[in-house]
């Protein structure tokens, strides 16, 4: 695997107030975002989503991209500062067996309602950072020619009003 | 293992060639219906990656029971069932099955020595070595079709007292027979059906639906009363594990009428109904199951189909037909394309009454009527799968009761997902 989650971002996927959105496209190339309340990493460092809901318009786009090997985006933020977009093709969807079952009962111990519908495995493809702060300090080094002129001044003293 | 229709690959499109045609359908489901189709056989060394301790083998299905030489099912990646075909050295097929291997730490499918896919054993539901309160097998009780728990609760079909009345793909007949002769037992105890059940469910996450079926009991004060009556037995026994409502369950009878109906759906707790038409053209039908030709008719078969939408309501409804059987010599369809327009036509018209049509892919059994009869090709079934699925659609019909997972048997349903 080309791309690997940091434990930190394991952390961010795992946690239980963390955001998460999955982002998709149907058949139709319309757009879905909406938000997950389980993801995870399984031990060969993909990202597993939990899908509770059987009749979501992105569980159908989930099982497309699987198909048709289309790209989804599953974006994370801890709400903290750390944030970050995997990106990945679903390689598989996991309906039965000894794992689903093992998550099934945790995740329905969590709580009741929790039903769980299958797990799709993402192989990630490219991690993108959203963190503000890291993005805005990156086009600040790189891209000294964007942003606006009044800035960069010397001193906030030339700003203010003759 | 025989082959009955050894040129068939110099007769017909190949997969790769479908897959280039079909670039729409997801190559999971056009395997998975191949599997089907041709079936598929264990390499030795798929054989040895089976455990029946841990995966699923034996079975007890209307034709009778299964043994660990096969297995019950495969899921692909994407969690596609394959739900039929595994056979082995002995048997007759049409054409040269699949071969399940064992490669480099994986299971796949392979046909001449190429990879298809890969492929995981349906795995053995933790009832199976338990034992009900009067001694039954709960193995013998219940199969587990993937996440279905299948109630076969009367393994012998009336239609084959009737002289040339069986329905001449079915296979069901000369089990049933046999074993009627033999004085064995044909029926499932209700109490057994409620114990395995209850079992069953203690192994969490694992099964979304209970679904039974029998074999056609024609006797009663009405015409099938005394199926009716076997249904209600476990039907109102079971209900009583589940909340009010909370039966997920299908089942499918021979056709009823509207007070049969409304019994099943007031007294068992039933809500989605099925009754198999089997053949979607009158004429065909006639020829090909003569024993409900003759007891019910084409005609009232579709009458009752759509009284069961206005006890069950629209899409609540459906009939399965198995595919290919309307194309057997000498009185079935000429060409496939007839086939599909005849086929695609009838489904329209119970669509229009609310009535889903669900698509079998037929495997000629070896002990039927029409076991010289081979089944049509790949592409037939691709172009019903996509033709039955988009009148599905269109009519605002959702497959959900017999989808991937409740079901996992009709490739148009597998088309559903998206
Ligand atoms: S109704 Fe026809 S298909 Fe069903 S069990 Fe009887 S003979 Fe077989």
């Amino acid at each position: 695997m080309s791309v690997k989650i940091t434990d930190k971002q394991k952390a961010v996927i795992e946690g239980r107030k963390s955001y998460k959105s999955v982002a998709t496209i149907s058949r139709d190339g319309e757009l879905q975002l909406t938000t997950y309340r389980y993801t995870g990493v399984d031990e060969n460092g993909n990202l597993l989503i939990y899908q509770l809901i059987e009749t979501t318009r992105t569980n159908k786009n989930l099982t497309y991209a699987l198909w048709f090997e289309k790209d989804v985006l599953i974006s994370f933020s801890d709400g903290e500062g750390t944030e970050f977009t995997v990106k990945g093709v679903p390689v598989r969807n996991i309906v039965a067996g000894p794992f689903f079952e093992k998550k099934y009962r945790e995740l329905n111990d969590e709580d009741f309602e929790n039903d769980l519908v299958s797990i799709y495995v993402i192989e990630p493809s490219g991690i993108i950072e959203n963190n503000y702060e890291v993005l805005r300090q990156r086009e600040r080094n790189e891209w000294g020619i964007l942003g606006h002129m009044d800035r960069d001044l010397v001193s906030k003293e030339d700003l203010k009003d003759a | 293992m025989e082959v009955r229709y050894s040129d068939w690959r110099s007769k017909e499109e190949s997969i790769d060639k479908l897959f280039e045609k079909y670039p729409d359908i997801p190559r999971f489901v056009i395997l998975k219906t191949d599997l089907h189709r041709r079936g598929y056989i264990l390499s030795e060394r798929a054989k040895e990656q089976f455990n029946p301790e841990i995966h699923h083998g034996k079975g007890i299905h209307l034709s009778g029971e299964t043994d660990d030489t096969t297995v019950e099912g495969l899921y692909l990646r994407d969690g596609t069932a394959v739900c039929n075909g595994c056979v082995t050295e002995d048997d007759v097929v049409v054409r040269d099955p699949y071969i399940v291997d064992y490669i480099d730490g994986k299971l796949v499918i392979t046909d001449q020595g190429r990879i298809y896919e890969e492929a995981e054993f349906w795995y053995k539901p933790d009832y199976y070595d338990k034992f009900t309160s009067k001694g039954t097998p709960m193995w013998k009780v219940l199969n587990a079709r993937g996440h279905r728990l299948d109630a076969d609760l009367n393994q012998y079909c009336e239609f084959w007292d009737i002289p040339g009345g069986g329905c001449k793909y079915c296979g069901i007949g000369v089990y049933g027979m046999n074993e009627k002769k033999c004085g064995h037992n044909l029926r499932v105890d209700p109490e057994d059906v409620y114990e395995t059940l209850r079992e069953a469910l203690k192994q969490r996450g694992r099964y979304l639906q209970f679904r039974a079926t029998q074999g056609s009991l024609l006797g009663g004060k009405e015409l099938l009363d005394e199926e009716l009556e076997v249904y209600l037995a476990t039907f109102s026994r079971i209900k009583t594990l589940f909340k009010e409502n909370g039966l997920k369950a299908t089942i499918n009878t021979t056709a009823m009428n509207v007070r049969q109906l409304e019994r099943l759906r007031d007294e068992g707790g039933v809500t989605y109904y099925t009754s198999d038409i089997e053949v979607l053209d009158k004429e065909k039908f006639e020829w090909i199951c003569p024993g409900k030709a003759k007891v019910i008719g084409y005609d009232g078969w579709k009458k009752r189909l759509y009284d069961a939408v206005d006890v069950f309501g629209k899409g609540h409804v459906s009939t399965d037909a198995v595919l290919g059987t309307e194309l057997a010599t000498p009185k079935g369809f000429r060409t496939e394309d007839e086939a599909i327009a005849a086929n695609l036509r009838e489904t329209e018209e119970l669509a229009k009454h609310g009535v889903i049509v669900l698509d079998f892919v037929w495997r000629v059994g070896e002990n039927t009527i029409f076991k010289n009869q081979k089944s049509p090709s790949l592409d037939y079934y691709i172009r019903m799968a996509k033709g039955i699925n988009e009148i599905r659609e269109s009519y605002g019909l959702s497959a959900y009761f017999a989808d991937y997972q409740r079901s996992g048997n009709q490739p148009s349903t597998d088309l559903a997902r998206i």
